[in-house]
């Protein structure tokens, strides 16, 4: 006989309050030294949790003996179904999960600047962002960066807890109706969920274990009716409980869920270029490639046309990082092509308008390409970057640490190159220009030479 | 679970299937008449694949004429290769993923031998206790079955020829017991890394419950397995539930708890029941509910009213009418419960006595 406890304790820890119900009213008769807490369980369950019990369960808490019921204050339930039940919500939205077993978590996502997010939770993010924006840009017909900085999200159990154990693609149709409900105010219907995959273009894609996702929703939340999942899912027969309503794209789901447009004036009409700017470096700094290329595609097509003799103080430098990062991101991907087309219009922008763009930027820019170029072997093209800077500093009297800088990193392509004369030479010569409080870094760089090259004693 | 079954609810491997050494005899014609029939039958008219591979792995074709000289190299092989499939050196410690065949004479604790079986039984080890391979390390096994059609996910697993057997096998996941080690015989090699993961993952599963609805064939099959695997758990049981005297010794975790200033209920993951005594209808336990250690008695009626009468250290102990068929006594707090108790009860007119020792993490076992 296998002791039914320790399958009920799980229960309860994964938030699924109908599992443990079913389960303590089918084996009660193995948890006798128990039954006190397993009672005082149900009604708290019933007191805290009341919307979420179902009448299934209600139905099977009316089996146990009477005296047990009479001692646990159980005898007067309210009818099944006739508790509250959760109101629309925005920015919120249950959907299943199987890790060790099925279990329901909300997504929760909020306005929050500077969150602190988990690595892969922050690429979700991202990636059912870029999807949402896509299909708000289509809407509003107007340039509409999508600004992961901006949004954070939760995965939280029943108790609002946030439970880092659930992950995965199935969650990212689910967290895009909820960023969209968020940014739209526009709730989600209460009776509605969804489990599938979601690529940034919007494509909507089958996911694992839907057999149990299903079942576990059909116990633990009744009162959906709805799940979303992708057109292309195979599904099992005999499925009762809620419709399963099949979408090909995050277009399809949106229209499915809310019953109406979002309001343009939620969406401010005028982009602020700075901010949006400082969001491009934070892109780039998080890694975020793919949103950075995005948004620096749409905020050039956006400066583009606002490139006027007026307006060129703001717009040329914002251009320039645009351009800038764009290329840099497409270095990171390996995407030379691009990067070179991207990089020489910033280049461009500098010699056009001198003077707008700032020498340090554009050297700085200059630099942190050709280490790129280094990070994917191209050292050649790297060696006459870093060269051509050489010069080109010399004539525009740049600042010493940046000169040094530049000699810096050349002295590390060659160490890569293994021309270790070189690399020693560069070094020493970029520590004569280095600021006093970075040395430390540079000697560190020497001694890497020494030890490449065998000179151990230096 | 596959709709049709060419076999009987009853185990392949015990009742229908023969031993490697039945093969190899039968090989040398050294059977009496009735047993090679039903070899002949079972090999060329069943046409069972196990031990039709067994039996050409055994190195004899059934049709083939013999000459004496197989013959002799056959009882050879009989004499000094007690094993027919791939050998493994003998490790020294008993670990996880290993697979053994059980002794045919499984002793006691004590060493004596409690019964004679006709047939060893494959099993596999899910924890290897101390890894030493004596009568006092208890490790927990999963009885390995041929009877491949009866593969339930959640319950049973199959895999594939890839193991050390050689041929595909069913675990019987739900059948999982614990064992005395000195009990195994011989080993009979690992199952892979993969296979492991999945059986472990299966095995974990299995504690959350089924995911296929068994049919009435497969739970009379499984009645059957249960039964006869019980010999290998038996003596353990019989080491902790000395029958005669009806003495035990049991070990209680204690779990830590932090007090703080928690006045709320106890959530279930704060609740540890450990079974003393187990009768149709009555349990004797002790219940940790955060950092109280609870005597419980629970009876099915709530109208009993003739409780046993318990002692705890020689003291007798008053219990008190908790609900739901449950009285109970306070035994102490984690904190400053007495390593060792001892606690007799009077029940079914049978003095029960059991020895119970607190281990706080960290304690030495």
């Amino acid at each position: 006989m296998i002791d039914p406890f320790p399958k009920i304790k799980s229960l309860e820890r994964e938030g699924n309050f109908n599992g443990v119900i079913q389960a303590v009213v089918e084996n009660y008769g193995d948890l006798g030294p128990v039954r006190p807490e397993l009672l005082a369980r149900i009604v708290h369950y019933l007191d805290h949790f009341r919307a979420f019990i179902s009448p299934k369960s209600i139905a099977a808490i009316g089996c146990l003996p009477p005296a047990d019921l009479q001692y646990a204050g159980l005898t007067d339930i309210p009818d099944a179904g006739s508790g509250e039940r959760p109101a629309q919500s925005i920015g919120r939205i249950a959907f299943p999960a199987v890790t060790s077993g099925g279990l329901v978590r909300e997504i929760r996502v909020v306005e929050e600047e500077g969150a602190n997010m988990l690595s892969a939770r922050l690429q979700a993010l991202d990636h059912a962002g870029a999807a949402v924006y896509r299909v708000l840009k289509n809407y509003l017909g107007r340039c509409c960066c999508w600004t992961p900085g901006r949004f954070s999200f939760h995965v939280l159990d029943p108790y609002g807890k946030d439970d880092p154990a659930v992950e995965g693609s199935s969650l990212l149709l689910p967290l895009a109706i909820a960023l969209y409900s968020l940014v739209t105010r526009i709730p989600v219907p209460a009776d509605l969920s969804a489990t599938a995959a979601l690529g940034r273009d919007g494509k909507v894609a089958p996911v694992a274990n839907i057999r149990e996702k299903l079942a576990i929703l059909n116990r633990e939340r009744f009162f959906i009716k709805r799940v979303l999942v992708s057109a292309k899912q195979e599904m099992p027969g005999n499925m009762s409980g809620c419709r399963v309503i099949r979408v090909h794209s995050l277009d399809d789901a949106l229209s499915i869920t809310f019953q109406r447009p979002p309001d343009a004036a939620c969406f401010s009409g005028d982009l602020d270029i700075d901010a949006e700017i400082r969001s491009l470096s934070d892109q780039y700094n998080r890694y975020l490639i793919d949103t950075c290329i995005e948004n620096a595609d749409e905020l050039i097509r956006f400066l583009e046309l606002k490139k006027s003799r007026t307006e060129r103080e703001k717009t040329v430098p914002a251009l320039f990082t645009c351009y800038w990062k764009k290329g840099s991101c497409h270095c990171h991907k390996g995407e030379v092509r691009e990067t070179n087309g991207s990089l020489k219009k910033a280049v461009s922008l500098y010699r056009k308008y001198p003077g707008l763009v700032r020498g340090d930027d554009y050297f700085d820019a200059r630099v942190s390409y050709a280490v790129l170029l280094k990070d994917i072997f191209r050292y050649g093209e790297a060696e006459n970057i870093h060269k051509q800077l050489i010069e080109e500093m010399e004539q525009s009297r740049s600042l010493d640490h940046i000169k040094g800088k530049n000699l810096s990193t050349l002295s590390q392509l060659y160490l890569a190159m293994h021309r270790f004369g070189e690399a020693e030479q560069y070094q020493r010569r970029a520590m004569k220009l280095i600021r006093r409080e970075e040395l430390c870094r540079n000697y560190g760089y020497l001694a890497q030479i020494h030890t490449r090259s065998g000179a151990l004693r230096k | 679970m596959k709709k049709k079954r060419k076999k009987d609810a009853a185990s392949f491997q015990v009742t229908t299937c023969f031993t490697e050494e039945e093969l190899l005899v039968y090989g040398t014609g050294g059977l009496p008449k009735t047993k090679r029939a039903k070899i002949f039958h079972h090999l060329n008219v069943e046409r069972c694949e196990r031990c039709r591979d067994l039996f050409l792995m055994l190195g004899r074709e059934e049709s083939t004429g013999e000459s004496s000289q197989v013959r002799e190299k056959i009882i050879h092989q009989l004499k000094n290769a007690k094993g027919t499939v791939r050998k493994y050196a003998t490790p020294l410690k008993i670990q996880r993923g290993q697979i053994w065949t059980t002794t045919v004479r499984p002793k006691n604790a004590s060493g004596d031998t409690i019964a004679s079986m006709g047939v060893a039984f494959p099993v596999l080890v899910v924890s290897g206790g101390s890894g030493e391979k004596l009568l006092h390390n208890i490790i927990r096994v999963i009885p390995v079955s041929f009877d491949t059609d009866y593969e339930v996910a959640g319950e049973t697993l199959v895999i594939g020829k890839e193991n050390p057997l050689m041929y595909p096998v069913l675990l019987e996941i739900f059948n999982e017991r614990p064992m005395l080690a000195g009990n195994l015989d011989e080993y009979r090699g690992n199952v892979s890394t993969k296979d492991l993961a999945r059986i472990m993952e299966m095995r974990e599963r299995f504690l959350e419950g089924r995911e296929t609805e068994p049919d009435e064939e497969y739970l009379a099959w499984k009645e059957k397995e249960i039964e006869l695997a019980e010999f290998i758990s038996f003596p353990v049981n019989e080491a902790l539930r000395e029958e005669d005297t009806h003495d035990q010794s049991i070990e209680i975790p204690v779990s830590g708890y932090r007090k703080a200033a928690d006045t709320s209920e106890a959530e279930l993951s704060q609740v540890t029941p450990h079974v003393l005594l187990k009768t149709a209808g009555f349990s004797l336990n002790i219940v940790q509910i955060k950092d109280r250690f609870l005597l419980r008695i629970a009876v099915d009626d709530p109208g009993e009213k003739s409780l046993p009468r318990i002692l705890v250290n020689s003291r007798a102990v008053l219990l008190e009418e908790r609900g739901a068929g449950v009285h109970e006594a306070l035994l102490g707090y984690a904190d400053h419960m007495d390593e060792i108790m001892e606690l007799e009860a009077e029940f079914g007119g049978e003095h029960h006595v059991f020895h119970i020792r607190f281990r706080t993490k960290g304690s030495q076992g």
